[in-house]
Parts: structure tokens; C-alpha cells; sequence
């Protein structure tokens, strides 16, 4: 963690004081400030997020934070229209391919807000699907619907018995 | 490798020949996994509701490891540390994270802004492979990770990734007072691990609420908690307003999130997607609680919405609150209360089983058969260290 980061924020700090006392500059306008009764009730204690926000004034900071170092894009990865710029690291585990890779550039053409953003994104799932299907029928793999649904799992004694084993010879190592 | 791979809903392989992930970025390591849990958040995965899950992914994130290559910007760790790894990928550096909201860091997950970064759960939460097999990319190495301290039992470790973290944020944002009601729905990991924590706030009565006896039997010895059986109710609403003196519990948690039964129109709605799964947990905790009183939501609501009853919300004045877990912020409170013996979180492991069969872990788990209330999965190399020691 950016421990200088940390400190400047730490409880006791000066910013953490300010930011108690409301003097951290939030860019306000005067014009604002001059309506009557601006502030007169402002209470910083009433912060229904504690304790699972540490309030300590990075928010009013926030434009000016340092990102850690980009990771370098090496395939297609969709960003959301609510962010500025990609994030510095993000997943790789599958890229878009195919029809549901469209239908999924099609969806994150719209906002988290939007409908077509998350039904578009369920049906290229559901496309997706078939699309596995084909993939593995071209690599002369039969799917076994049985085994991947985990039915072996029913009265498979001898299943049953290799699982009934790990727990005691790890019992044993842990002693 | 050997890795888990989704194929569509309810459909798992065990892939025999995965590459095996490489640095990507300077604060990147890889960490070979040792143990790693199946949650109630992948079932969601699992049975196809969480938009943006792609055929070929490996799901996990609730994983320990031992590191064995650290990208050029890594400061904290070594190869050979053995880490517990936290669900949430977080940077240390947004204006979130800093505020201790590793479950909100806003560089972790291009795709959304709504959801943080999370191993192994869609490109909804940013796309990243999980722990559910032999090797890990673990991005932002420096932050998250942490060593496991000497002594501690890895099944203990592996459960303060999320279960013991989520559950324990459950009972805190309830704002929990001495001697408050506070009723737990859902008796699963989470709802059980949410009514064990409630104690050490100071609860004076917990009650938990399933439809699981083997789940309710469990709970009640583990959480030491009153547990009842809502399928037994007329309606569980009124049962709950009855016990408590008619006025409601003070605080009421959500562990089920968007796959509750108990309402038909709820499920049906949830089943043709004109809403993401079902509210009925949720709608019951508004419901129960007093007028003032606080819902804690750590239950996974998928997208885009749900039908809840905000009309109570608002004329009840009842305070919402709900998040992932930020495990890192609760990670030294958590290992001090394992360390000094007040929580077992590896009580709550019923099942181990080999990551080969990882099919038949998530079919059990699903369809809550052996009484199975968390299954932990063991990498065959992990196994033969086990037999070898
Ligand atoms: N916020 C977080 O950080 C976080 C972390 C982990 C898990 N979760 C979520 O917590 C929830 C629980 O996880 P889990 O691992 O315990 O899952 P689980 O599936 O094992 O448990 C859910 C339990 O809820 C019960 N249930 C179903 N409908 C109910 C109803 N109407 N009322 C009461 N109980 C009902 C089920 O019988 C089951 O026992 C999931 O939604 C999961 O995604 C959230
Ligand atoms: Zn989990
Ligand atoms: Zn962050």
C-alpha cells in the first residue's frame, strides 16, 4: 500500500482532523456559501458508512490520486462507458469471441443503468453456450452432460470413499 | 495445469491442461493454490445468473497459496510466502481502497464500476481467472495477500478470505447494541459464520431462519442461536413480529441473497428474468425488522434490479446497509479472534474433496446434499504434500 498515502490520512493526522472539522477545501463556491444558512447544520458525525468507510478525506482528493502502473492490453477487453480510461489491471480469462462476443460489445455500449446492457449481456452468455458446444464438437470432444453436472456424484461409492479419505490424512498432518 | 472450467449452467469440467497464468503487470504474482473453497457466490455463477460469465472460465475465490513468482514491483512478498489470498482485488490507491473499501476499488474492474475486481466471478466483476485450480494470477500482490501467521490451521486461513470476513461485516453494519434481536436469514456458511459474529457484538438473542433442517440443526450448536424453519411458518414475517413482542427485530441480516425461496412471485419473476433471481430474504428482513431499525445486505443481488418492498423501507425509516466484504480491513480483528480461539472458521468445512472432482463438489454443494455446508477443494499437489508429510 502507498504508505505515504496512508499516513497523510492516518487518524490524528492533520487531513484527518480537517477533514473532521470540515476544513478540508472541497472547492466550494462562494456563491453557494452565501446562501442563508449554508452549513449551519453540516454535522460530520453523521456517517451512517462507519465503521466500513474509513473517512478520511481521500473522496475530495479523488481526481488526484496516483493509479498504479497500466498493465498493457493484450487482447479485447470491454470498458465500461461510466469510466474515463481502463483500469490498471483488469482479467484475462476469456476474451470476446464469436457472436456472443458482439452481442457483448453491443452491451457495454450501454451503461450499468440500462437494460440492453444486462439482458444483451445474458443472452450472449446463453449464445455462449451453444458457441462451447460447437467448440467442443470441433476438437472431437463429446460433452458428458452426466459427469459435468456433477451426477456422478450420486452413490459414486468409489468417489465417496477417495473424499472420505482427505479429511483424515490431513487430520494426520495437522496434529 | 488442473483447472476448474465452466461450460454453461450447471455444467463444470476438470481441465487437465490448462497453461498455466503468467505475470501481467510489475505488482502481479502467481501463487500455487493449497486450498480452495466453493461459496455460495459461485453458485450464482454456477446456475447462470450473473450476467457476463463466459464458457471456459475458472471460478474460485476464496483460495490460500504459496507464492511462487513475484512480478518486478513487488515489495511485500517472496517466493515460498504461503498467503490467504482476499475475494477482493484491490489496489491500495483509489480513493476507495484508502478509505478502506477494498471491496469498491475502482481499479480493478474495467468492465463495471458498480462492482470491485473479484477472482474467478465473470467479466461482470472484471474477468479474472480463480482459484479453483492449481495456479493463480493475483494481481496488486502488496495489498491483498497475507502471509498466514505461524501456527495457523490453513482451513482456518482459507476461511478468512470471505466467509469469516463477510459474515463478521454482516453482523457490523447491523450496528448491532448490547442485547439487540438480530435474526439471520439464511442458515448457509455465510448466515451462520453472520449469527456467530452477532454474539461478539453483543446480541442478547440471535435467531437464524432456513428451510434446511440439517442446515438449522448445525447452526443452532455451531452459532449457539435460536434456528427455525420457515417452511414450518405460516408466514415468516408474523412468526418473527410475534417473538418479538410484536415490534420487530432490531436488526435483521440478509445472508441469501438473489436465489431465496419461499415467495412464489418472487421465483417466478426471478425464472423468466424479469428480475435478477428472487427478493424474498430480503423483503422478509424489511419486513421483520423494527421501524427504525437496520437491514444488513450481504447477500449477492445480481443485475439489473429486484423487486423490493421499498414502500416499507421508507415508512418503516429502516436503514439499509449492504457491501462486499472489505476482507483486508477485517483481516487483523479476525485472525487475533481465530488466534485467541473465540472463532473456528474451519467448523464450517463439512466436505474435502480433489480439485479433479470439482463437478461433483459444486452438484453436492448446489444441491445441498450430505448435509454439505462448505466444501473445500485440494489440488493434487497439495494432496501429495499432504501424504507426503
Ligand atoms: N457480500 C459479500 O461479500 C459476500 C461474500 C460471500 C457470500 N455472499 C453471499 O451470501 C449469500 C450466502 O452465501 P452462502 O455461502 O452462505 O450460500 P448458501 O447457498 O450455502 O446459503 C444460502 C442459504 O439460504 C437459504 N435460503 C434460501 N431461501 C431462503 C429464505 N427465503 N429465507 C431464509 N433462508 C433462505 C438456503 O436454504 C441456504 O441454506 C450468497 O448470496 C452469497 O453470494 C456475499
Ligand atoms: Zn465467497
Ligand atoms: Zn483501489
Amino acid at each position: 500500500m502507498d504508505t505515504k498515502a496512508k499516513n497523510r490520512f492516518a487518524k490524528g493526522s492533520d487531513t484527518y482532523q480537517e477533514v473532521l472539522t470540515g476544513d478540508v477545501d472541497r472547492k466550494i463556491a462562494d456563491t453557494v456559501k452565501n446562501i442563508p444558512g449554508w452549513g449551519i447544520d453540516a454535522d460530520r458525525e453523521n456517517d451512517p458508512t462507519y465503521p466500513m468507510k474509513h473517512r478520511n478525506g481521500a473522496d475530495y482528493e479523488r481526481i488526484h490520486y496516483e493509479a498504479p502502473p497500466q498493465q498493457p492490453l493484450t487482447m479485447k477487453v470491454f470498458q465500461s462507458i461510466e469510466r474515463p480510461r481502463m483500469t490498471s489491471v483488469f482479467g484475462t480469462s476469456v476474451p470476446p469471441r464469436g457472436l456472443s462476443g458482439a452481442l457483448r460489445g453491443f452491451a457495454y455500449r450501454y451503461s450499468e443503468t440500462d437494460t440492453r446492457h444486462w439482458m444483451t449481456l445474458l443472452l450472449a452468455d446463453r449464445v455462449n453456450v451453444v458457441e462451447g458446444v460447437i467448440d467442443d464438437f470441433s476438437k472431437g470432444i463429446v460433452p458428458n452432460i452426466f459427469a459435468e453436472r456433477g451426477w456422478t456424484a450420486e452413490g459414486n461409492t468409489i468417489d465417496r470413499e477417495q473424499s472420505k479419505k482427505l479429511p483424515s490424512v490431513q487430520r494426520s498432518v495437522q496434529r | 495445469m488442473i483447472a476448474m472450467n465452466y461450460r454453461g449452467p450447471f455444467r463444470i469440467r476438470t481441465e487437465r491442461n490448462r497453461p498455466e497464468p503468467e505475470i501481467m503487470h510489475p505488482n502481479d504474482a502467481i501463487v500455487r493454490v493449497t486450498r480452495s473453497l466453493i461459496c455460495g457466490s459461485d453458485l450464482h455463477l454456477y446456475h447462470g445468473m450473473v450476467p457476463d460469465t463466459r464458457v471456459g472460465m475458472t471460478f474460485g475465490h476464496e483460495f490460500t497459496g504459496i507464492v511462487t513468482e513475484v512480478g518486478e514491483g513487488v515489495q511485500n512478498l517472496k517466493v515460498g510466502d504461503h498467503v490467504l489470498v482476499p475475494f477482493n482485488i484491490a489496489c491500495g490507491a483509489c480513493p476507495f481502497c484508502k478509505q478502506e473499501l477494498f471491496g469498491n476499488c475502482h481499479e480493478s474492474n474495467p468492465q463495471h464500476t458498480a462492482i470491485g475486481g473479484i477472482f474467478g466471478y465473470s467479466h461482470a466483476a472484471g474477468g479474472y481467472d480463480g482459484g479453483q485450480a492449481e495456479y493463480v494470477r493475483v494481481p496488486y500482490a502488496d495489498v491483498g495477500p497475507t502471509k498466514i501467521p505461524a501456527g495457523m490451521n490453513i482451513e482456518d486461513a482459507v476461511m478468512l478470505t470471505d466467509v469469516t470476513p463477510t459474515g463478521y461485516q454482516a453482523a457490523e453494519m447491523g450496528g448491532i447494541q448490547k442485547g439487540d434481536t438480530v435474526v439471520v436469514f439464511g442458515a448457509g456458511p455465510i448466515g451462520i459464520m453472520a449469527a456467530r459474529c452477532s454474539w461478539l457484538f453483543g446480541a442478547g438473542r440471535v435467531i437464524i431462519i432456513d428451510h434446511l433442517d440439517y442446515r438449522l440443526e448445525f447452526a443452532k450448536k455451531y452459532a449457539m442461536c435460536e434456528a427455525y424453519n420457515f417452511k414450518e411458518m405460516h408466514d415468516p414475517v408474523v412468526f418473527l413480529k410475534r417473538t418479538t413482542d410484536w415490534f420487530g427485530a432490531d436488526v435483521c441480516i440478509d445472508a441469501v441473497g438473489c436465489e431465496a425461496v419461499g415467495t412464489p412471485s418472487q421465483d417466478i419473476t426471478g425464472r423468466l428474468f424479469l428480475q435478477a433471481g428472487s427478493a424474498t430474504a430480503l423483503n422478509w428482513a424489511i419486513n421483520s425488522v423494527k421501524k427504525g431499525g437496520i437491514v444488513s445486505v450481504v447477500g449477492v443481488y445480481g443485475m439489473p434490479w429486484n423487486m423490493i418492498a421499498m414502500g416499507s423501507v421508507l415508512n418503516k425509516g429502516i436503514t439499509l446497509r449492504a457491501n462486499q466484504a472489505s476482507v483486508k480491513r477485517l483481516l487483523p480483528r479476525l485472525i487475533e479472534h481465530v488466534q485467541n480461539g473465540i472463532l473456528d472458521p474451519k467448523g464450517l468445512i463439512t466436505h474435502r474433496i480433489p480439485l479433479e472432482e470439482v463437478n461433483e463438489a459444486y452438484h453436492i454443494f448446489s444441491a445441498k446434499r450430505d448435509n454439505c455446508i462448505k466444501p473445500l477443494l485440494i489440488p493434487p499437489t497439495a494432496t501429495r504434500e499432504l501424504i507426503a508429510a
